[in-house]
C-alpha cells in the first residue's frame, strides 16, 4: 500500500505527517509491504 | 587545568577539538527556548564568537523555559537581553546581537557563521535558513520543539535537506496554541548543540532524532536525498522571495493581512486554537484573540508589520 492512502485511510493529513517505513524517512510515494514498520510522527514547528 | 578542561579531558574532543571549537563562529536565528539554551552551551563550551538573531521581546510566559531570561528582562529584546547574560557567563565569546526579523532580505548577514544553528518557532523561516544552507554549503542545525515532542538533524549544507525530510509540511500546534515543557525544549537544544559539536570536530551528522518524553521514546531515523526535492535541484523559493508570507497594511482598521503559504483547514484549526482561547466562528472565518482567519489570509491588528508577523507564526506556525 501506498503511504498516501495509509494516510488518508487513517485519516492523517499529510502536510502535519512525516512518515517513516523501516526506520527510514520518506515520502508518500513509497511503498509499504506486508511486515514493514511504518511510523508516523507530527511535524513539529515550535521553538 | 584549565577553563574548558572537562570537555577536553573527552577523548572525542581533546586539546584538538577545543582548538576548533575557539576558531567556530555560530549564528543561532532565535533566541527563545531551543536558541537560549544553545547560546549558553556553546557559550560555556567556549566558541570564537555567537551572532544572536532575534525579533522578539521577552515575556513573562517565556520565563517557564527560556533559561537565559529572568524576570528583570520581560519586555527586553530578546538577543540584547541574552547579549547581556551570556558576556557575563564568559567573556571570552565574542557576541554580536541583532533585533532583526531574519527574512530573505537580510539573511546574508548569516555568511559570516561556521554553521547555524535554529531556535525559529515556524517552518517559513526554516526553509529559509535550508535554501541558504543549500547554497552557500554551510552547516545548518534543525529543532524543533512542542508539548513533550521534539526533533533535531543536523545538516551538512549538502543533501539530503530539510526540504528533503518535509516536502509537503505545515505545521499546526506551535508552543504557544499547544504548549510546552521546559524538558522538551532543553533536550532537544541540547541535542542541537551536541550536533553542532560534532559538526565543528568533523564528526558525521544526518540522522533524524525524534523524542517523546512522555512516552519515554527515542527514535533515531535515516533519510536519504530524495530525487524529487526541488530544492536540492536549486530552487530556491523562500530565499529568492517567491515563497513566505506577503504582508499588505490596513491603514484605517491598523490591522495586516497576511497570506498564508497553505490553505487553512478552519475546522480543524478552530479545534487546535480552542484549547488555547476562545474562538468565534462566523461561518467564513474566525475570530480569534482579535485576529480573523480566512482559509488563504489571515487578518491580524497590529503596530508593525513585525509584530503582526510574530503573532501570526505564534499561533499558526
Amino acid at each position: 500500500m501506498k503511504i498516501q492512502e495509509l494516510l488518508e485511510k487513517i485519516k492523517a493529513n499529510p502536510v502535519e505527517s512525516v512518515v517513516s517505513l523501516n526506520g527510514e524517512i520518506v515520502t508518500e510515494d513509497a511503498v509499504a509491504k506486508d511486515g514493514d514498520q511504518v511510523e508516523i510522527f507530527s511535524v513539529v514547528s515550535g521553538g | 587545568m584549565s577553563r574548558y578542561s572537562r570537555q577536553e579531558l573527552f577523548e572525542a574532543i581533546g586539546k584538538k577539538g577545543q582548538q576548533k571549537i575557539r576558531q567556530a563562529t555560530i549564528a543561532i536565528v532565535g533566541v527563545g527556548a531551543l536558541g537560549s539554551v544553545s547560546a549558553e552551551l556553546l557559550c560555556r563550551a567556549g566558541v570564537k564568537k555567537l551572532i544572536l538573531l532575534d525579533r522578539d521581546f521577552v515575556e513573562e510566559s517565556n520565563l517557564q523555559r527560556q533559561l537565559l531570561f529572568e524576570e528583570a528582562d520581560v519586555g527586553k529584546a530578546k538577543a540584547l537581553a541574552a547579549k547581556a547574560h551570556l558576556q557575563k557567563i564568559n567573556v571570552g565569546v565574542e557576541i554580536e546581537a541583532f533585533v532583526v526579523d531574519v527574512n530573505f532580505r537580510n539573511v546574508d548577514v548569516l555568511k559570516e557563521a561556521d554553521i547555524i544553528i535554529d531556535g525559529t518557532d515556524n517552518l517559513e523561516t526554516r526553509f529559509l535558513l535550508n535554501e541558504f544552507s543549500l547554497k552557500t554549503k554551510k552547516p545548518w542545525v534543525y529543532g524543533g520543539a512542542v508539548q513533550d515532542r521534539g526533533f533535531v538533524i543536523g545538516f551538512t549544507g549538502r543533501s539530503p535537506c530539510l526540504h528533503c525530510v518535509l516536502p509537503k509540511a505545515q505545521g499546526v500546534g506551535t508552543c504557544d496554541t499547544v504548549g510546552v515543557l521546559n524538558t522538551t525544549t532543553t533536550l532537544i537544544a541540547s541535542l542541537q548543540v551536541n550536533e553542532c559539536l560534532k559538526l565543528i570536530l568533523g564528526t558525521s551528522v544526518g540522522d533524524v532524532m525524534h523524542v517523546k518524553l512522555m512516552d519515554n521514546k527515542f527514535d533515531v531515523l535515516k533519510v536519504k536525498k530524495n530525487s524529487s526535492c526541488k530544492v536540492c535541484q536549486g530552487q530556491y523559493d523562500y530565499l529568492e522571495g517567491r515563497k513566505g508570507q506577503e504582508i499588505i497594511r490596513f491603514c484605517r482598521t491598523g490591522s495586516f493581512q497576511l497570506m498564508t503559504t497553505k490553505r487553512l483547514d478552519l475546522k480543524s484549526l478552530k479545534q487546535e486554537l480552542g484549547k488555547s482561547g476562545t474562538v468565534e466562528d462566523l461561518g467564513f472565518c474566525l475570530v480569534f484573540k482579535n485576529m480573523k482567519i480566512f482559509p488563504d489570509r489571515v487578518l491580524i491588528p497590529a503596530k508593525t508589520e513585525t509584530e503582526a508577523k510574530l503573532l501570526y507564526n505564534k499561533n499558526f506556525g
